[in-house]
């Protein structure tokens, strides 16, 4: 089923993009290529690929894999989309720091010390190496926190 | 002869203590990528790209091509230890390298990949300095004819060739063509897709997306199947590494953090210490099979989109029809190990002939790599080796200096590389996570960016365990603009009339090229079924050669802790056909 939804949504973008497409011109005035036949071509030909596609994995349908980690997953990925926008409003460190012990927390339960341990670590790491050390960007949230964002 | 004043000129360039030391990090960074479960080449250039915004270009390049070829050393420490190719191109690693590893031999084995691995290597980068000034030459006769066929032999190779699913290979390709159409049309002038997002007018960023494809979906990927709580089962024979006979002992994933009954069985097998050298047998079965194999590496390395999987998997097939061990194939035959390791590094510098001269990338590894060229104003063609000389040359002698520390580091660090696999990936998995969120942010500075990838990793995840290709989403995001130009200008030279590409003869060869790669796979399988070699392929690695790109052909990093990587492509666990993805 979930091969089929995901072919779906596939088949829905292709879908968007293709109508989307039809707002840019074909031809140019001057009879050259405009800026929708790209869209409005591979628009097309992707509908139709995606729609066969979601009818073959409809045919040829299977139960989903029971032995995932389904569970896991959605929490970690849950997890991830909060850690940017925690990242956004406390900024790079701070966001890395309670990123990491959640996770930590939820896959290697009890083990304190090295959890915390990690957790300090690999943000204070990046921060040196990304904007210390390089000179690179870091989130650096809403409240700027000094010597960590 | 043809390259080699070049080539010294390019050794000045590289032979200063900057580019050394990128040099040399730019190797061990891409040997512990290939090693870490779960970031594979391509994320990890895409992670780095950001750090070295601050370099000189020559080195950043120089450190990030590093990347790229010393990820193929270290892809092959999982593939022997763990019977999980750390990179599709080391799949075939796995065939050989495994069953050495399980009967008391992972110390040899390391050992031959390391030179095998270096012989390839260095025979690619001789073949490269020879090679490089004709391509060079004959790329500036190419038109945006010829660019257009030859863009279109790429992602066909990509897709026809090395895919599982070619309608989903096709579909994945279609999707990168249309993300690569936001922003403004060159042509027109026109924003296309930009919903009034300024962030977007500049189209939308590789960077973020190959971070989120091969970096976040892998993990995702990494997740679903469970090796977060699995672990892998490490066969820990390699004098200087230690080893213990519990499961529980932290070594590489532990169990006991789960109650999670699927979490029985991991363990770490404990084998004899055994020798650290290979036997003078092995170095004698395997002498003919690291030039054959070179060659033939090399060769199919320069045709875009093939790349280093098909190369590697190519090279075991060949060796194993003429190899006299060759019923010891699938049974841990040293030159099945070789032939292999030998190709995929000889491949990884023939694929330069194309990114160099064409700017043509056969893998999401060197689109990425293409990426940061571009990033860094230097774009790519016919004109670069003239125009950028130092710089290109530079680069080139940078991999035999690069395939020297390889092959030293790999010999005497072993041990400490295989330590690498000992940390639970529970440990490694948030460190990595944020390593992908900082690398997407850091590019642009830019929060949209950041959400892209993370969506892209969603996406990526759903496409790697569904079978489409990752691989061909990035290669073609990146050739697209490329293609529309060419076509664009085609048709303006043509008058319309696409049958004045056959006056061209170089357009007319690479259009008997395009039929050839869309004719062989087909060709391959009924000369197989004629000779009845298909079953005997099957016997030994579970498939025929092409077949076997798509059954086990994987994403970097792909992780796949049970069974002989013999599932199929909807299997948690299993190959997903992306091979593309080289790595």
């Amino acid at each position: 089923m979930i091969k089929i939804a995901s072919g779906a949504v596939f088949l829905a973008a292709s879908v968007a993009y293709f109508v989307m497409g039809f707002n840019y011109s074909f031809y140019t005035s001057d009879g050259r290529l405009g800026a929708g036949f790209f869209p409005r071509v591979v628009g097309g030909v992707l509908v139709v690929l995606t729609l066969l596609n979601v009818l073959m994995d409809l045919r040829a349908r299977q139960a989903d894999e029971a032995n995932a980690y389904w569970k896991d997953l959605g929490i970690i990925g849950a997890l991830m989309f909060a850690f940017v926008f925690v990242m956004q409003l406390l900024g790079a460190v701070p966001g890395m720091f309670l990123f990491i012990l959640v996770v930590l927390h939820l896959l290697n339960p009890g083990r304190w010390v090295t959890n915390v341990g990690v957790a300090v670590g690999i943000p204070l790491f990046i921060h040196l190496l990304f904007r210390v050390w390089l000179n690179a960007s870091l989130p650096i949230g809403r409240f700027e926190i000094p010597f960590l964002s | 002869m043809a390259g080699f004043p070049e080539l010294m000129s390019g050794l000045q360039t590289v032979l200063t203590f900057t580019n050394l030391t990128w040099l040399l990090v730019g190797v061990v960074v891409g040997l512990i990528v290939g090693i870490f479960p779960g970031l594979g080449p391509t994320a990890g250039i895409a992670i780095l790209l950001p750090l070295t915004l601050g370099m000189d270009p020559t080195s950043a390049i120089i450190m990030l091509a590093a990347i790229y070829y010393g990820s193929m050393y270290g892809a092959t420490v999982t593939a022997i230890m763990i019977n999980t190719p750390g990179a599709a191109a080391v799949v075939a690693s796995t065939f050989d390298g495994y069953p050495l590893a399980q009967q008391g031999r992972a110390g040899p084995a390391l050992v031959m990949q390391a030179v095998a691995s270096f012989i390839g290597g260095t025979v690619g980068v001789i073949l490269l300095t020879m090679l490089t000034p004709t391509f060079a030459q004959l790329a500036r006769s190419f038109g945006p004819a010829e660019f257009l066929l030859v863009v279109t032999m790429g992602l066909l190779t990509l897709v026809l060739l090395v895919g599982d699913n070619k309608l989903k290979g096709v579909i994945s390709a279609l999707l990168g063509f249309a993300i690569a159409t936001v922003g403004v049309d060159l042509g027109t002038g026109a924003s296309r897709f930009t919903f009034g997002s300024p962030e977007l007018i500049s189209g939308v960023n590789f960077v973020p997306i190959a971070i989120g494809l091969f970096g976040l979906g892998e993990i995702f990927y990494v997740m679903y199947t469970g090796v977060h709580r699995k672990g892998y089962k490490v066969v820990a024979d390699v004098p200087g590494v230690p080893s213990s006979g519990k499961a529980d002992d932290g070594a590489s994933g532990d169990a006991e953090a789960t109650d999670d009954p699927r979490a029985e069985g991991v363990t770490t097998a404990v084998k004899p210490k055994t020798a650290f050298w290979p036997s003078r047998d092995e170095w004698s079965e395997s002498k003919y099979t690291f030039g054959s194999s070179s060659v033939l590496g090399f060769v199919l390395g320069v045709i875009p989109g093939a790349g280093a999987t098909v190369a590697s998997l190519v090279a075991y097939s060949f060796e194993r029809s003429v190899s006299r061990v060759k019923a010891r194939f699938g049974k841990g035959a040293m030159p099945g190990l070789v032939a292999p390791e030998t190709a995929n590094n000889a491949s990884s510098s023939g694929a330069m002939i194309p990114l160099l001269t064409l700017g043509l990338p056969g893998s999401a590894s060197t689109a990425v790599l293409l990426g940061a060229f571009i990033l860094w104003g230097l774009r790519p063609g016919p004109l670069l080796m003239v125009q950028e000389s130092d710089f290109a040359w530079g680069l080139i002698a940078s991999m035999y200096l690069g395939n020297m520390m390889l092959v030293v580091l790999c010999i005497l660090a072993i041990p400490v590389f295989v330590s690498i696999l000992k940390v639970p990936y529970r440990i490694l998995l948030p460190g990595i996570a944020v390593l992908c969120a900082v690398g997407a942010y850091s590019v642009n500075a830019s929060q949209v960016e950041l959400w892209l990838a993370l969506v892209f990793g969603v996406v990526g995840f759903f496409m790697k365990i569904h079978g489409y290709s990752p691989a061909a989403l990035v290669v073609a995001l990146v050739l697209a603009p490329l293609a529309e130009d060419s076509l664009r200008q085609t048709l303006v030279i043509s008058r319309g009339d696409f049958m004045w590409i056959l006056e061209r003869p170089i357009a007319r060869w690479l259009l008997i090229l395009l039929v050839v790669i869309v004719l062989i796979k087909p060709a391959t399988r009924m000369l197989g079924l004629a000779f009845g070699t298909g079953k005997r392929a099957s016997s030994a690695t579970g498939g025929s050669v092409l077949d076997k790109v798509s059954a086990d052909g994987d994403a970097p990093g792909v992780v796949e802790p049970r069974g002989n990587g013999d599932g199929g492509d909807d299997e948690p666990g299993a190959g997903s056909g992306d091979p593309g993805s080289d790595r």
